[in-house]
C-alpha cells in the first residue's frame, strides 16, 4: 500500500509538471496544536509540519507532506494522578493531500478544502508502541495572500486512522503556517 | 455566491456528515480497583469487569484491548526484604485458595518480581505507578486476550520478610485501554 501511494504521488507530480505551461509549486511550514478525539489515553499536544505544493490544475493542488506530532500526557479527570509519568505518543504522519480551492498566494482571503491519504506512525517508548497504520485526512483552511509569492495559511485537519480490529483513532490539528511559491501563476 | 465557494460549502457539509458518522468510535480507559483480605503470602481475586460501569457501557462495542497496566500499593512491615509477583488465570470464583492456584495449568505470569525493601520504622511502602508497571508486566498479549473476555482470576504471590509475612498488598488497580466502536 505504501508503494502504491508513493507511485500515485509521483504520477500526480509528473502530471502537474508535464501539463502546466509554467509549473507552479511552493513549499510551506506550519505549526500548531493537536486535539485527540475520544482518545482518553492521549492529551492535547503539538504538531509541526512541512509540505510541498504542486499546482495540478485550476483550483486544485497536491501537497506531499510530513508532520511531527507529540501528544500531551493523558488528562483523565476521574483519576487525576493515574497517568503521571505516562507520556503521550509521538507520531510521524506523512502522505499526500489534494486541495480544492487553493489560491497559490492570490491576494485576499481564500478558503479551501482538502482530503488526503497517508501513513500514521505512532510510538510510545514506555509501552514499546511502534505502530504504522493507513490514515485518511481532510479539513478546511484559509489562505491569505501576502505580496506575490507568500501566503499565510491557517487550517484545521482531521486525521482518521482505521484500526485492524475495527474502529478508528481520530484527532484534529489546528495549524498556522507560511507558504512560499515559485514559478508562474 | 461564487462557484468556488458553493463547491467548498457543499464539500464541507459532506465532510462534516462523514466525520459525524465516524465519531462513534474511540479509545476508553477502564479502571478496576480491588484490595485483598490479607493471607499468608497469597492474594487472589476473581475479577468480573461486567460490574464495571465503563466496561459495561462499551462491552458490546469493544474492538480490541490496546493496553493493560497496573497500579499497586504495597507495604512491608517485616525487617527483611519482601518479593511479590502475580499471575492471571481463567475466571473461577471457586479457585480462591493457594492450592487451587498452584495446581492450575492455565495461569500465566503477568507481573514479574517486585522487591519491597525491609521495614526500618513505620513500614516500608512501595508504590508502582501505571507508567512504571510496564517495566514489570510480562505476557502482555495473553493478558489482553484474557481481559477481552471480561472475567479473569488474579493471583498475587509474596515471599520473604521472615516467617510472619508481615507485608501487605494494599490495593491494585488494573487499567485497561479499550478501542470500541459502535457499528
Amino acid at each position: 500500500m505504501r508503494k502504491i501511494i508513493l507511485i500515485i504521488g509521483c504520477l500526480l507530480i509528473m502530471t502537474a509538471v508535464s501539463s502546466a505551461q509554467e509549473p507552479t509549486f511552493g513549499i510551506g511550514v506550519n505549526g500548531g496544536l493537536i486535539y485527540p478525539i475520544l482518545q482518553e489515553d492521549q492529551g492535547t499536544g503539538s504538531v509541526f509540519g512541512v509540505k510541498v505544493i504542486y499546482g495540478l490544475m485550476n483550483m486544485i493542488t497536491v501537497e506531499p507532506h510530513i508532520s511531527f506530532i507529540k501528544y500531551g500526557n493523558p488528562d483523565f479527570t476521574d483519576y487525576p494522578s493515574l497517568f503521571n509519568g505516562f507520556e503521550g505518543s509521538k507520531v510521524t504522519s506523512y502522505g499526500v493531500d489534494a486541495v480544492l480551492g487553493s489560491s497559490f498566494g492570490a491576494a485576499g482571503i481564500n478558503p479551501y478544502l482538502f482530503a488526503g491519504i497517508g501513513f500514521y506512525n505512532a510510538k510510545r517508548d514506555i509501552t514499546a508502541q511502534d505502530q504504522t497504520d493507513l490514515s485518511w485526512t481532510g479539513g478546511l483552511g484559509v489562505e491569505i495572500g501576502v505580496g506575490t509569492n507568500f501566503s499565510i495559511d491557517a487550517r484545521g485537519k482531521l486525521y482518521v486512522v482505521p484500526l485492524d480490529g475495527g474502529g478508528s483513532k481520530k484527532a484534529v490539528t489546528t495549524t498556522v503556517g507560511v507558504n512560499m511559491f515559485f514559478g508562474g501563476k | 455566491m461564487k462557484l468556488r465557494n458553493k463547491i467548498i460549502l457543499g464539500s464541507l457539509i459532506t465532510v462534516l456528515l462523514i466525520i459525524g458518522g465516524c465519531l462513534v468510535s474511540g479509545t476508553f480507559i477502564v479502571v478496576e480497583t480491588f484490595s485483598f483480605t490479607t493471607q499468608t503470602g497469597f492474594y487472589p481475586e476473581s475479577i468480573d469487569l461486567t460490574d464495571n460501569s465503563v466496561w459495561d457501557d462499551h462491552r458490546e462495542d469493544i474492538d480490541d484491548i490496546e493496553m493493560v497496566g497496573f497500579e499497586l500499593w504495597i507495604t512491608n512491615n517485616e525487617p527483611s526484604e519482601w518479593s511479590f509477583w502475580a499471575y492471571m488465570d481463567n475466571y473461577d470464583v471457586n479457585c480462591y485458595d493457594q492450592s487451587c492456584a498452584d495446581a492450575s495449568s492455565s495461569k500465566f505470569l503477568i507481573f514479574d518480581t517486585l522487591t519491597i525493601p525491609a521495614n526500618t520504622g513505620s513500614g516500608s511502602h512501595k508504590y508502582i505507578s501505571y507508567a512504571k508497571s510496564f517495566d514489570l508486566i510480562r505476557n502482555l498479549d495473553a493478558i489482553k486476550k484474557k481481559v477481552l473476555t471480561g472475567q479473569f482470576n488474579y493471583y498475587g504471590y509474596a515471599t520473604g520478610g521472615g516467617a510472619g509475612y508481615g507485608g501487605k498488598v494494599d490495593s491494585v488497580k488494573v487499567i485497561i485501554t479499550v478501542n470500541a466502536s459502535d457499528t
